[in-house]
């Protein structure tokens, strides 16, 4: 006899099992439901003291944590009655899996850090819309700074507030430029004269490049793409845009810094895990503000400075931020506004500021001594930090944007990397994409 | 005997219940949502097949299931044809046999994305000549000129399998047990009538270990089928060729929003894995011996 006869022959038998597993099922469910009440009750509402909790989710290194703790620190001071519970996440796509989780569970983190994935959240329904408390409260949108406010606002309404913003900026090695004789880049150099630059300071034999790999990541592209006029979408974000005359002038650009002059690395030449700019083996470095704080602790034998990104037709680029959401199925939201507005607001701003990093979105204290004197330290014009500002974009964000940004990269990266010819990799590209614009606009 | 079976049904319902809550649901509920679009946020929508179609007509698709096939085809021969001669040269007995299985065990346990991420740096590619990865250091020692490795389209996929190969220690624990349990009076007689190491091999040996060998390669295919964290670390300069079908999936559904479509998928994979151990299982019925045959 083997086990499924039961099944066959002793039906009588098989019903009172039957009976015993569904009581067994039953109780498991009540036990699964009431410990879900118990976590409905406990979890987000008042605590025994009478102060409510808000629960605050972010990414970042050491920096940004002590940044937190310390406006957390001020919060406590002025609003005893509300508990901020800060939650340190692990960044990139596992952030973005893990809001998805927590909110499909119905269970989200009250305030949320989003940056560019803020659109992809909005457009599913499940971040609430800020205008209405901004309204309220009469906080005054203009003191931040414009295109930070915009980054985060979708369909004219606002979903996200902003603490710090950046943009891509150019930092260059004053020693690469001295041994040559060359003139520093300034604010008005173009890629012909980064291109021209790089030639003389491009050395294979000592394995010295003229300028980092330029795209490989969505700012970075963004910005050498419109600087020339061109960009990924067209600006009402509804039209392939990346093979119109501007784009592939950008994209010729990169390939010929890339292969025919050689003059940056493609990225199979970087060895993983180090860092050229900081051992002074790239001449002009074309990225991210946050390379300052790291260029102040790690170079010691060379001297630097800051200039804007260089321009082609124009002068471009977008920001980075990051901005304070709120959860739609926040249970607290009264309590959420009060964080996001307190962590957007002055005192936290001067924290910042006081870090002299990620330029403070509010004007007047990003253009105040607390964040622009740096008491001798390099770099030495730190004020390119807020004219980088002028004129920068925020980033063409959709509700596809995780996989518009992986279909160019990739794109990109076949171009650029492999060199392989523009017009073969395009078209499928631009299906890939317009089939995701299509979905995009059902 | 009531009693008995009662107490069998007992016993069994925390796993039926298990099943059917974790496994059966998850995977009836996943058959549905292939049907629909569904982006984990806002309510689902049925679609009908439209995923599938979505599905064949990608080209991501395509090269994602040709590297999975690729991999399994090189990778898991490779994998026990050397995962056995590594057991047979540990079945000796000489001394210090047992520091030399550790050592060949060992890798099997270090495994993941921490070691994975040192093999990046040690594949890394050189500079100008000059050689940064430790592979290609050690490869121009002895006058040769090292690949690309994963930035090189030819050699993408066969590096995710060489790295692979950094576990087959792990079918030591099956094939040495096996190996020392095939009958030593049969390696005897033949001995007397004068086999050759080969034939003995090949006509006592095998046939003996012939269920652990099918074990181990039906489990190495299964695996390598749902082969995700090597891909995914190493990484060809152009994804697509390394890619396999599980990062497929893990983008879509965790990335783009799209679980509908990863359903699907999941359900192609699904019934790809099952035809492809159901004709290995029909096959090894010419090679592989019961005991009780």
């Amino acid at each position: 006899m083997t086990w499924w006869t039961y099944f066959n022959f002793k039906g009588v038998l098989l019903m009172k099992c039957f009976r015993l597993i569904l009581v067994v099922v039953f109780l498991l469910l009540i036990m699964v439901a009431c410990s879900g009440n118990e976590e409905n009750t406990d979890g987000n509402s008042q605590n025994a003291d009478g102060s409510t909790k808000v629960t605050f989710s972010y990414w970042g290194g050491d920096f940004d944590k002590a940044r937190m703790e310390a406006i957390k620190e001020e919060f406590d001071k002025v609003q005893p009655d509300i508990e901020v519970e800060l939650v340190n996440l692990p960044d990139g796509e596992e952030y973005s899996q893990k809001q998805t989780v927590m909110m499909a569970a119905n269970t989200p983190y009250d305030v949320i850090q989003f940056a560019e994935e803020s659109y992809q959240f909005a457009s599913r329904g499940v971040l609430e819309d800020l205008t209405p408390y901004i309204e309220e409260d009469g906080v005054d949108l203009s003191q931040f700074y414009d295109v930070a406010i915009d980054a985060y606002t979708h369909d004219d309404k606002v979903y996200g507030l902003p603490l710090r913003v950046g943009s891509v900026i150019m930092l260059y090695n004053k020693d690469l430029f001295d041994e040559h004789n060359l003139d520093y880049p300034n604010e008005d150099w173009t890629w012909d004269d980064v291109m021209s630059a790089g030639e003389v300071i491009a050395d294979s034999d000592e394995g010295i490049f003229g300028m980092n790999p330029i795209g490989g990541w969505w700012a970075s592209t963004a910005q050498v793409l419109h600087s020339f006029g061109g960009g990924v979408l067209n600006e009402e974000k509804n039209v392939f845009n990346l093979d119109s005359p501007e784009s592939m002038e950008a994209i010729e650009f990169m390939k010929e810094a890339t292969w025919d002059k050689n003059i940056s690395p493609s990225s199979t030449q970087i060895p993983e895990g180090i860092d050229l700019w900081t051992s002074g083996k790239i001449a002009m470095l074309i990225d991210g503000p946050w390379h300052i704080l790291s260029s102040q602790a790690n170079i010691t034998d060379f001297d630097w400075n800051i200039t804007t990104a260089p321009s082609g037709s124009q002068h471009a680029t977008p920001i980075f931020s990051n901005a304070f959401h709120m959860a739609k199925d926040s249970k607290v939201k009264d309590e959420a506004w009060e964080v996001i507005k307190f962590w957007t607001g002055e005192e936290a701003q001067e924290i910042l500021a006081q870090e002299h990093g990620d330029t403070p979105t509010n004007k007047e204290i990003a253009q105040s001594d607390l964040y622009l004197n740096l008491d001798g330290e390099a770099p030495e014009n730190f004020e390119m930090m807020l004219t980088s500002l002028d004129g920068a974009f925020p980033p063409q964000v959709t509700s596809e944007w995780g996989e518009i940004n992986r279909a160019v990269d990739e794109g990109m990266s076949k171009m650029i990397d492999l060199d392989e010819p523009i017009d073969k990799v395009m078209p499928g590209v631009k299906s890939e994409i317009e089939s995701l614009l299509d979905k995009m606009n059902d | 005997m009531r009693n008995e079976r009662k107490q069998f049904l007992l016993y069994v319902s925390p796993w039926i219940f298990g099943f059917l809550a974790f496994t059966a649901g998850p995977m009836i509920v996943s058959l549905y949502l292939s049907f629909t679009e569904y982006d984990i946020l806002s309510p689902h929508t049925w679609v009908g097949g439209s995923n599938y179609v979505e599905l064949v007509t990608n080209e991501r698709f395509w090269s994602s299931l040709w590297n999975t096939i690729y991999y399994t085809i090189i990778g898991v021969p490779l994998h026990v044809f050397l995962g056995l001669l590594i057991a047979i040269l540990l079945l000796r007995t000489i001394p210090g046999i047992m520091l030399f299985r550790t050592a060949f065990y060992l890798p099997a346990i270090f495994g993941g994305v921490a070691i994975l991420l040192l093999w990046n740096y040690m594949l890394a590619p050189g500079v100008n000549g000059q050689n940064v990865g430790l592979v290609n250091a050690m490869l121009s020692l002895i006058g040769i000129d090292g690949p690309g490795w994963s930035s090189d389209a030819s050699w993408a996929k066969p590096t995710v399998i060489l790295v692979k190969l950094w576990g087959v220690g792990g079918s030591l624990l099956i094939f040495l047990p096996a190996l020392s349990s095939v009958p030593k009076e049969l390696h005897e007689a033949a001995d007397i009538d004068g086999a050759s190491p080969f034939r003995k091999f090949w006509s006592i040996t095998f046939p003996a270990i012939s269920p652990a060998v099918l074990f181990v390669a039906t489990m190495e295919i299964i695996g390598t089928l749902k082969m995700f964290i090597e891909p995914m670390i190493i990484t060809g300069l152009d994804p697509a060729w390394t890619d396999t079908l599980m990062i497929h999936l893990y983008h879509n559904a965790f990335e783009y929003f799209r679980m509908g479509y990863a359903s699907a998928l999941a359900w192609i994979m699904f019934v790809i894995i099952l035809i492809i151990t159901i004709i290995n299982l029909y096959l090894s019925k010419r090679w592989v011996y019961y005991d009780y045959e």
